[in-house]
This record gives structure tokens, sequence and C-alpha cells, in this order.
């Protein structure tokens, strides 16, 4: 289970908070929350990834309500000084471009969030992600579309500005 | 231009596939379509990949707090409930009872009788009852022990519960205060199939005897190693006698724990058992006399 299923809780976390230090102390405490309740887990209700991933969901929900605040996207992954050498400029573009994509997941609402970290983050299908977020498939699917358009919409406002 | 929720649905699909690294099978005559699946490429760069230090760091946390959690819900656990629930136990004594009630039936069927006298062909005088002067040869038995089942520290080799594996600790009985000790691990596989561990070697804790605390843990190696049957595989570690907090413990009795990892051939699932395999106590060393 933990080889199957880790690095799939981990890219979650990592693509909903954006973090990868928070992501690993996230995905620990997840496993370890497993561990402790695996007596409580009934595979005829749901996969051992369904249930991981909605334990990592509400590990997810406690750690923005911790940290009292949404999600943003923290002032130090901008790139601080513009150099002249291209292949530093080109990665600080690159850098700057996620920024702006994490801010569009970011104006998301939170359930559109968690949709677009379990299909882009942990990879997986409609079918799974309804099971994990309690809500009908086609509700995973029409929320998914608008969502990625939502956030192009955003990103292209952005694009626009940039090339000005 | 297709309609939305077809749109949606074709969506959902050719994302999956990209994730799987396969190409969008949709075809290229809706410009918004497109540029939409273009978009969620690069959604996709956003994904993060976990450390092999992190993974293998959480793998063996989980394996020590996994044996740990055992050993813990195995003493919670009346004994009798604890003999039940290992099958190869539960088949010893269901398999003794019906060896029992099987020779009961027979005897007073009497199908045993020509085995040993009859009552009445035996006559009144002869006693049953074993002469009273004679030694008791149960309590020899329990008086004089098999040293070479022994650890030095008086710990019988511990065996893995419904397994083959047997694990015993090397430690001196009586090691000098602050003076650093070694402890030897041997793993014998007294069956004959081979057993398989994971996470060797394998986590140790050592533990105050008097209080059941962990003072100090060495953490699991992250190999899998086969021990063929017969073959004995072992191992050292070295302690400086400190804590968890670099302090010198304190003189003592103190208990060795191995977590072993193990893969049963019946169910091919890995598990954890946490055994004791030695004591041993810390002495001051008193120059003066």
């Amino acid at each position: 289970m933990y080889d199957t299923c880790m690095p799939r809780v981990y890219r979650y976390v990592s693509y909903r908070t954006g973090n990868p230090s928070v992501a690993e102390d996230i995905t620990a405490e997840v496993f370890e929350k497993a561990l402790r309740h695996f007596d409580n887990y009934r595979k005829e209700k749901a996969s051992q990834a369904t249930w991981l991933m909605a334990i990592a969901r509400n590990a997810i929900t406690d750690y923005f309500r911790r940290e009292g605040r949404v999600q943003v996207v923290r002032e130090e992954d901008a790139p601080e000084e513009v150099s002249e050498v291209p292949a530093v400029e080109e990665q600080m573009e690159r850098s700057e471009e996620v920024r702006q994509l994490r801010l569009c997941l970011a104006g998301l609402p939170k359930i559109d969030q968690d949709i677009i970290s379990l299909k882009f983050g942990a990879g997986m299908n409609n079918r799974e992600i309804a099971r994990t977020l309690q809500v009908s498939e086609s509700n995973v699917g029409t929320r998914l579309y608008r969502a990625v358009q939502r956030m192009r919409e955003a990103f292209k406002g952005w694009e626009h500005e940039t090339q000005r | 231009m297709r309609p939305r929720d077809e749109n949606e649905r074709q969506f959902a699909a050719d994302i999956d596939r990209l994730l799987r690294g396969e190409e969008s099978l949709s075809v290229q005559d809706d410009a918004d379509y497109a540029e939409a699946l273009q978009f969620a490429q690069r959604l996709m760069q956003l994904r993060d990949e976990p450390t092999e230090q992190f993974a293998g760091k959480l793998r063996n946390r989980l394996v020590v707090k996994l044996a740990e959690q055992d050993a813990r819900q195995e003493k919670s656990v009346p004994w009798f409930v604890r003999l039940f629930s290992r099958p190869s136990l539960r088949l010893a004594v269901v398999s003794t009872f019906m060896v029992v009630a099987a020779v009961g039936l027979l005897w007073r069927a009497d199908l045993l009788a020509p085995l040993s006298p009859r009552a009445d062909e035996a006559g009144p005088g002869i006693m049953t009852t074993p002469d009273p002067s004679a030694p008791p040869e149960t309590e020899e038995r329990t008086a004089a022990p098999d040293n070479d089942m022994l650890t030095m520290e008086g710990v019988p080799p511990a065996a893995v519960p419904d397994t083959t594996l047997m694990v015993v600790g090397h430690v001196p009985p009586h090691a000098a205060y602050s003076e650093p000790m070694s402890i030897t691990f041997e793993f014998r596989n007294e069956g004959t199939e081979p057993v398989s561990l994971a996470f060797f070697p394998p986590a140790v804790h050592i533990r105050d005897a008097a209080t059941g605390d962990i003072v100090y843990s060495f953490a699991p190696g992250e190999r899998s190693h086969a021990i063929r049957p017969m073959e004995v595989r072992s191992y050292r570690i070295d302690w400086d006698q400190q804590d968890l907090q670099g302090s010198q413990v304190q003189p003592g009795r103190y208990m060795i724990d191995v977590a072993v990892a193990e893969q049963t051939v019946a169910d091919e699932r890995w598990r954890t058992e946490m055994m004791t395999v030695a004591t041993f106590s810390i002495e001051t060393v008193n120059s003066g006399d």
C-alpha cells in the first residue's frame, strides 16, 4: 500500500499546498493516521487510495485552519532579481509562470482546487475523485472542465499583462 | 463546436490519457477545446515527486511505529486470546484435544485393552501409583535447562510466531557503566522454506526493564534479505550507552527488542513482530575495592 499510494498522496498534497516541506509533513501525518486507524478501513466501502486521499484532504483542511489562512502563494517562490544570463532568465520566467498557475489554482473554490489537485497531482480518474469527495462522477467531469477553463482565463490575463 | 457536456466527458478522458503518457484522442477541430488541453498539460508540470530520501525515511518510521503498535496490542490481549489467534498454536491445541478425545474413546471402547492388563486380569494386589521414593522425572528436567538453547543472558531464542525464524541476541550480561558495548543478533531459519526479511537490519529498541520505556532506538535498514533453510544470518550493533537525548543511561537492567519485518509463506503479506531477544545490566565498577 505504501509503495503504491505514498507518491500519489504526496503529489496531491504537494499540488494542493504548493510547498514540498509541508507536503512531506502532511504525507507523513496521513500515513501515521492510516496506520493507527487501519482497523476502521473497510475495503467494501472504498479503495485504499480513496481512503488515504480522504484522510489527506482532511489533513490539508486542518493545515490551512491551523495556519489561519487560505492558500496563498509565498512571496519567496517568486524570482527576486532579474539576471542577464538567458538560461537563468528562462528559469525565472518559468518559476514566475508556476507562481501564477498556483495563484490561479488558489483562486478557485476549495472543491475545485481538490478536483484539480487529485486529477493533475494524484493522477486519479473521475470515478476515484468522485468517491474521495463524495460527489457524483458527472459533477466531477463538469467541475474539472470549468475549473480548467477558469484557470486558463485567469492565466491568459496575466500573460497579456506581462507581454505588454 | 461540440456540445459542452460532450467536451467535459472527452476532456476527462483525454486528461487521463495524457497523465498515462499517451496521446489525446480528440480531433483538434475545436480551437477552444485544444487550448484547454494545452493548458492542462501546463497544469501537469506543477506536479512534484517525493524525494527518495523522504520515501525511505517515512517507510522506516512507519515500520517502527507498526512494530510498536503490534507490541502494544499484543500486551493488551489476554493470553488465551493470543494463544487462539495464532493459527499454528490453535491447530496444536485443537489437534491435542482431538488426540486425547480419540484415545479416551478407544479406552472406553476397550480397544486399548491388549496394551495393558485389564483390571480384572491384574487382580487386586497391583499398585498403580508411582513409588514415592523415586525421583520425579519432570522436576529434574526443569532444574537442568538446556544450556544450548539459552543466550548468555538467560533469554531463550525468540521464535517469530507461525514461522521457522529464530532470533537470538548476544550481549554481555553485565556491561560496565559508560563503556561502549556490542550487541550481536543471529537470525536462524530452522525450516525448509526460505524466509524473507524486509528492512534489514531490523529496528532495535533498548528498553529500561523497570519502566518499559525505550531509551534508545536503532533505525531499520532498507534492504531485503532472504534467509535460506538452516542459514544463520548475524549482524552486530555498537551502542555507546547514550539515550535518545545523548545522555549516558543510568545503571540498571535493560531489555533488547527487535522488530522483525517478515513475509509469511502462506499469505505473502508483510508483517512485523516486536520481540525481546536479550536482557543485560549496566553496572558501575567499584575501582576502590
